[in-house]
């Protein structure tokens, strides 16, 4: 590497642009080359980020996606993640400034993610993958950049997360369901970016050859903890299946539907361990849940307020019984990948 | 030095809007603590100190300290267009 580049990267830390790591200096010919026909729009605003309010344009943004190491054709997912998670059904000022542990996550789903190379076998969530680990981490780049929720700054989490780093992944290629975006009312032939507020992701494992029945009760049963965000505010969570977990609720004829209002009833904390536990001085001393009051110690207080806000996914390699859950914080946010860039 | 880099950080940032600021206040104003239990005596300090404020700069208003709805018992919507039918003003204390 010729030691101008190196120059220019330890520049980009000196001014306080990276995410901790080393990123390819947004030199004018690399952007160039990033916005490619998008150059006729690089004045065009995209979306104003919270918490700083700054203003997003496309070339702005395509400085921060050379930086994470994304190629051209990534822009375009890029653009529609950062409108994504402007919705104001994102909440994002509260997702990247709250002392809370959660992060952006982003699925890519349709034609485009196959197009890109992206991953959603083994290690999907994971490292290793290009389009999934740039993509991402352009957007983090976004938030800290443009939307100037900084580490130490307007990020105020207590713990931190990976995630923050970049978190981008897609289903898989043998889910036996439909992708996300089919479920959000988009065509199958759309490609489409979603956004959520994701927690870390809590892996759970089952080996043995349950029911549908057992599989889900294991799947709720590791994630009705009691000091969760979910467990308290009862927003929507995701759950990751692996082919193999998925394929085993299939072939029995479950549907997604029928994943969610089954995970529904059984991922439950009872009350008097929520009013012992985590909620201990937080209901007393901040703000109660609507569930609160009245509540006796028995009673089964679920997860989510609604079964469709539990999010079925198919992701990972093809062995192995393991899932994942991701709880987290308000809804997610779906898009179509804006067709004239694709 | 970074001149020859296309800074990634934005250069601009779209002012918030923000309410207009009434001269006078008649009527009621409701305080309320934006997280804290008003049951659990947090935070109502900065209440007090905004009650002072009030009384001395509109002394024709009246203060009502009011609490929060519970968690998703109410639509933030719909609490806030009661509140704007309910109160002359509304001030919330932020907290985190």
């Amino acid at each position: 590497m010729a030691p101008e580049v190196l120059d220019d990267i330890e520049a980009c830390f000196a001014a306080g642009w990276t995410d901790g790591r080393p990123v390819v200096p947004p030199t004018r010919e690399r952007v160039e080359r990033m916005l490619g026909p998008w150059a006729a729009r690089r004045d065009e605003l995209v979306a104003v980020l919270a918490p700083g309010q700054g203003r997003a344009t496309v070339e702005k943004i395509a400085a921060n996606a050379v930086m994470a190491g994304c190629l051209p054709e990534h822009l375009p997912v890029v653009l529609e993640a950062v409108r994504a998670i402007a919705e104001p059904a994102f909440c994002l000022e509260d997702v990247v400034t709250t002392v809370h542990s959660v992060s952006p996550l982003l699925v890519v789903t349709g034609p485009l993610a196959e197009k890109l190379e992206m991953n959603g076998g083994g290690n999907a969530l994971g490292h290793g993958n290009r389009a999934n680990a740039t993509i991402g981490r352009a957007l983090m780049l976004v938030i800290q950049n443009i939307g100037m929720a900084r580490p130490g700054g307007l990020d105020a989490t207590t713990i931190g997360h990976p995630g923050k780093f970049g978190f981008c992944f897609t289903e898989s290629a043998e889910s036996p369901w439909q992708p996300l975006h089919v479920d959000r009312g988009l065509a199958a032939e759309d490609s489409a970016v979603t956004a959520y507020g994701a927690d870390g992701p809590f892996c759970i494992c089952d080996f043995g050859r349950p029911t549908p029945e057992e599989l889900i009760e294991s799947l709720a049963d590791s994630l009705a903890m009691p000091g969760s965000y979910n467990a308290f505010f009862r927003d929507e969570l995701w759950i990751v299946m692996s082919p193999e977990h998925a394929d085993g609720v299939a072939r029995h004829g479950w549907s997604k539907d029928d994943v969610r209002q089954a995970f529904w009833e059984r991922a439950r904390v009872p009350a008097g361990r929520l009013k012992r536990r985590s909620l201990y001085g937080f209901a007393d001393a901040v703000i109660a849940p609507d569930w609160y009051e009245g509540a006796e110690d028995g009673d089964l207080i679920p997860l989510c307020r609604r079964p469709e806000q539990v999010v079925v996914l198919c992701a990972g390699g093809p062995y192995g019984g393991y899932s994942a859950g991701i709880l987290g914080m308000v809804g997610s946010v779906t898009r179509k990948i804006e067709e004239q860039a694709l | 030095m970074t001149d020859h880099l296309v800074s990634p950080v934005a250069d601009s940032f779209a002012p918030r809007d923000l309410a207009a600021r009434p001269q006078a206040i008649t009527g009621t104003v409701a305080l309320v603590d934006g997280m804290l239990n008003a049951k659990a005596q947090w935070g109502q300090g900065i209440l007090d100190a905004v009650e002072a404020e009030l009384h001395a700069r509109h002394p024709g208003a009246t203060v009502e300290r009011i609490a929060r709805p519970q968690l998703g018992a109410t639509p933030a919507e719909v609490w806030a267009a009661a509140m704007a039918d309910r109160y002359a003003a509304l001030v919330i204390a932020a907290g985190d």
